[in-house]
């Protein structure tokens, strides 16, 4: 017994402990500070002198009289149709993922700064335009415009091809040492040099042959955009970006899954305020007693009529009508007085006349 | 706990008049107050209250610390103040939230700064055009628009007094409670609501003017370690 009360003395005291325990506990520092790519070896003069920033692993840049006897770099040049002001040894970093390159410069900072204008205009865009499409939609358009395999397939039709012959082999086949700078460059000589079997696929933590050359792909279509800023302008790389990126039809209808949809017309119509309640109604229907029925179906709120559809039984003919309704609403997309598209903020003269998105509804 | 010890809410009675239809339906919904029981529709009086006690409503008392922030200049209306301060989590996002103006904010405060931290270069730098890209990536860079950044800029500005959101627990401290992120989260929206309704170049400036030299001053605390 004398065991037992000792044994539940300091049960009390934990107990009384967490009782007591004033509320407001001691912060703890959850956040994570972003630290430096460290293979880059980067040396500053103080951490806020943003000019005095440099890569130490690498040693020069491209000389613009190299870059000019590279034939790819220069046809990928005109190809593109960028502007002279546009350096080709620019071009060539944009294409260089390598971080061992006998120091030469890569495309990191190009990337960089590619990526985050392209994903200021395509948001800009998609909000601008298709204000109301629900967040994982919205998300979904993002990547089909400026995710990897949009930019793969935009990298490989502007006519970049990788660099895959090995140093031993250019010298073999006497290649002409400049021809490299206008080719991609993503694999290290070592792994060039490999034997490979055909028909077997390394795979190494998900990531497949083709996958690193999409991303590499990507990565260089970014530098472009990256350069195209730094060299011509936010003007010119805005209108490069209309041109090759924001110029792509998505199908946005078809990027939609419901799996509550009546449920989500209901609470929708509850964020929306409206005072009447949603009403489902049968419009016209033909065939009931055969074996091919079609019923019409209507979803309404008072007098108004969302949406409408036909289906082969009065459950099909209501969830389609429910989905169109709200298919409706999501793809909404405002237009000006005269009927045309909207501007979006970084246009001259710019006025909104749009609407901004409220936010999906929970269910 | 019985369930008739659970129903004290109220009856709330809407009748229903359609324009083209002489009928009137009259539709009673109970609206519950207490603890939350499934399946029933919970009193909007006591269930769109914020963790401080406060009513979701557009008042001044609500909305005055973002409208004196941003003056004539960078006005925005007041129902857009009102869903910049509210946050996805608020009585299950059933009221206009932030969420796509934060994306908005966000993507042009990274562009931004992206333009700002590489707009001078040193002579030994690998700079193209005179910009130096070398300084992309590195802590500060990526840090100057940043949830702790934009977080305690909001908490110093004191533009989070006022937010509509819900914490697990509002005991804890700033960045536990999940306050911090929901503050940097109304800064992006409180940019982005700018950006729609002045545009792209007004929203810049209100960067520079409002914003950019205390950010430089938190981040550069925080990268060397001198944040609390």
């Amino acid at each position: 017994m004398l065991r037992s009360v000792i044994r539940a003395a300091p049960r009390v005291n934990v107990l009384r402990a967490a009782i007591c325990r004033p509320q407001i506990l001691t912060t703890v520092r959850t956040y994570q500070v972003a630290t430096a790519k460290t293979v880059l070896k980067t040396s500053y003069d103080s951490v806020e002198d943003y000019s005095s920033y440099k890569h130490n692993l690498f040693t020069h840049r491209l000389p613009e009289s190299s870059a000019e006897q590279s034939a790819p770099l220069v046809a990928l040049h005109s190809r593109l149709n960028l502007p002279s002001t546009f350096a080709l040894s620019t071009l060539s970093q944009c294409l260089n993922l390598l971080f061992k390159d006998d120091g030469l410069a890569n495309n990191f900072g190009l990337n960089t700064l590619g990526k985050t204008m392209l994903s200021y205009y395509v948001t800009e865009y998609l909000l601008i335009h298709y204000p109301r499409l629900p967040m994982s939609v919205h998300n979904a358009a993002v990547d089909s415009l400026m995710g990897t395999s949009a930019l793969y397939e935009i990298g490989k039709s502007w006519g970049i091809t990788v660099d895959t012959t090995s140093k031993l082999d250019k010298f073999l086949g006497e290649e002409n040492e400049f021809l490299k700078y206008g080719k991609l460059r993503y694999i290290s000589d070592a792994e060039k040099e490999k034997v490979k079997e055909t028909g077997v696929e390394e795979l190494v933590d998900g990531v497949t042959e083709h996958s690193r050359e999409a991303e590499a792909y990507a990565s260089a279509v970014r530098a472009i955009i990256g350069g195209l800023y730094t060299h011509s302008g936010e003007d010119t790389a805005k209108k490069f970006i209309e041109d090759h990126i924001l110029s792509r039809k998505i199908p946005l209808d078809q990027m939609f899954q419901f799996s509550k949809p009546s449920a989500e017309l209901v609470r929708l119509c509850d964020k929306l305020g409206f005072d009447q309640p949603i009403s489902i109604r049968l419009m016209a229907e033909t065939g009931r007693a055969s074996s091919h029925p079609q019923y019409l179906t209507g979803v309404f709120v008072g007098t108004e009529k969302l949406g409408e559809a036909i289906g082969s039984s009065l459950n099909e003919s209501k969830t389609r009508a429910v989905i169109n309704a709200l298919l409706a609403y999501y793809l909404y997309s405002p237009i000006n007085a005269q009927g045309d598209k909207i501007k979006v903020p970084s246009e001259t003269n710019y006025k909104f006349e749009g609407i901004i998105g409220i936010g999906d509804v929970a269910i | 706990m019985y369930i008739r010890q659970l129903v004290t809410g109220t009856f709330r009675t809407v009748k229903l008049t359609p324009k083209l239809s002489p009928l009137t339906t009259t539709r009673s919904i109970y609206l519950h107050k207490g603890p939350r029981v499934a399946g029933l529709k919970r009193d909007p009086q006591e269930a769109l209250v914020n963790s401080q006690g406060l009513k979701y409503e557009l008042t001044d008392d609500n909305i005055k610390h973002i409208k004196t922030y941003l003056g004539d200049k960078y006005s925005i209306p007041d129902d857009i103040v009102l869903q910049v301060l509210t946050h996805k989590s608020f009585g299950n996002g059933i009221k206009p939230y932030n969420e796509k103006l934060a994306a908005m904010g966000s993507k042009l405060l990274s562009f931004y700064l992206a333009k700002h931290v590489t707009k001078s270069a040193n002579k030994d730098s690998f700079a193209i055009n005179g910009r130096n890209l070398d300084v992309l990536g590195s802590p500060i860079s990526r840090e100057l628009g940043g949830l702790f950044t934009l977080g305690v800029f909001a908490k110093q500005q004191g533009l989070n007094q006022v937010m509509f959101w819900t914490t697990r627990n509002a005991n804890l401290g700033f960045e536990s409670s999940g306050e911090l992120r929901i503050s940097a989260q109304m800064m992006y929206a409180l940019i982005g609501a700018v950006n729609f309704y002045h545009g792209k170049e007004v929203a810049e400036l209100f960067i520079q003017e409002r914003l950019i030299d205390q950010l430089e001053k938190i981040t550069v605390d925080l990268v060397s370690g001198k944040a609390e």
